[in-house]
């Protein structure tokens, strides 16, 4: 037992060295050695892997390239390539469209606003109504005329 | 002469370089003398690691075969034979572990019969049956920290090696270790608080 056994109680040592190991097939080493001298490929480590473990790089891999291809595709990059693929660089290809002359637009000088308009204006009079042609006077007046006729 | 612990440690490097170069020139001699030197140490731990005693020998046979087949590959100054058969076998036992929980192949011993000194053999398989069922209780690492430094008495740091963890976390994870096997024992009724041995 080393240092490290000491940090058991001897009941608990006790315990653990109940765990026995049984004794090997006779002739095991013999065997290894038969087997290693006639070639006996070893298995890889991480043959035994199944499912989603097994392929997960391959497909994350798989993945990553078509998402590549797709973000490529998407942004032209294909078509800016020296050569040309076929399928993939024409129908993808950016069509070509003559770009817009830029016209600088210039707007025609304003008269400045306000003060020759002023000079010229001629400030409109009032409207003066005559007394009877407002709507109340003339009402008023044409009740009277009628109540006296009326009184007569 | 008196040699010191690191000195030992590196003549037995430099003749495991020397052995190792023979296995890369396919000296089966050679090869014999390493598999008679190591195999029953590998079997150890992959028994206790993984409970069965079929695939304790296969684990064995394939560490063993693993290091005829890498020979050439052996880069001198390294660690031993030894622990390169070590690291190779816990790695190997972590992966079937993985795939399968531990299963012991020993049958739960019977009811006593009526010979004299039956009753105690049967106390004993009992017993041994709980005690393996306690390690079985560990999960991989733990069982595999155990294994290395209680009952094959490597050293820590060769056990750190062999697990691929550095020396603060292997303490770490054998501090851990011990206290799962303690509670595991103390619920397998193998230990009290007291430190009472069952009996």
């Amino acid at each position: 037992m080393n240092a490290n056994g000491m940090d058991f109680t001897a009941a608990e040592r006790a315990a653990l060295d109940r765990v026995s190991v049984p004794a090997m097939r006779p002739g095991f080493a013999a065997d290894i050695v038969s087997a290693a001298t006639a070639g006996v490929r070893v298995p890889p480590r991480r043959t035994a892997r199944r499912g989603w473990r097994a392929h997960g790089r391959l497909l994350i891999g798989a993945g990553a390239l078509v998402l590549a291809s797709a973000t490529a595709a998407a942004t032209g990059w294909f078509g800016k390539l020296p050569i040309a693929i076929p399928g993939i660089t024409r129908t993808v290809v950016v069509p070509e469209v003559k770009k817009p002359k830029h016209v600088v637009r210039r707007e025609k000088p304003k008269a400045p606003v306000g003060q020759a308009e002023v000079a010229t204006a001629v400030p409109e009079a009032a409207p003066v109504l005559p007394l009877e042609s407002a709507p109340l006077p003339q009402w008023r007046v044409q009740r009277r005329r009628a109540s006296r006729r009326g009184c007569r | 002469m008196r040699f010191t612990s690191a000195a030992r440690e590196a003549a037995a490097a430099d003749n495991d370089d020397a052995v190792m170069a023979r296995i890369a020139g396919r000296d089966a001699v050679a090869f014999g003398r390493v598999v008679d030197a190591h195999v029953a140490m590998l079997h150890r731990i992959a028994y206790r690691m993984i409970g069965d005693a079929a695939e304790a020998e296969d684990v064995a046979q394939e560490a063993l075969l693993r290091l005829w087949a890498s020979a050439e590959r052996w880069r001198p100054g390294q660690a031993g034979i030894a622990a390169w058969l070590t690291r190779v076998a816990v790695n190997q036992c972590l992966d079937r572990l993985r795939r399968r929980r531990f299963v012991s192949d020993e049958e739960p011993p019977e009811r006593a019969d009526d010979a004299p000194g039956a009753e105690a053999q049967v106390e004993e398989d009992q017993l041994r049956h709980a005690a393996r069922a306690a390690l079985g209780d560990l999960s991989e690492r733990h069982r595999a920290a155990i294994v290395l430094t209680y009952y094959e008495e490597l050293p820590n740091s060769m056990a750190a090696d062999a697990l691929e963890l550095n020396l603060k976390a292997f303490e770490s994870l054998l501090l851990r270790a011990r206290g799962a096997m303690r509670a595991a024992l103390m619920a397998r009724g193998l230990t009290s608080l007291t430190g009472e041995i069952a009996s």
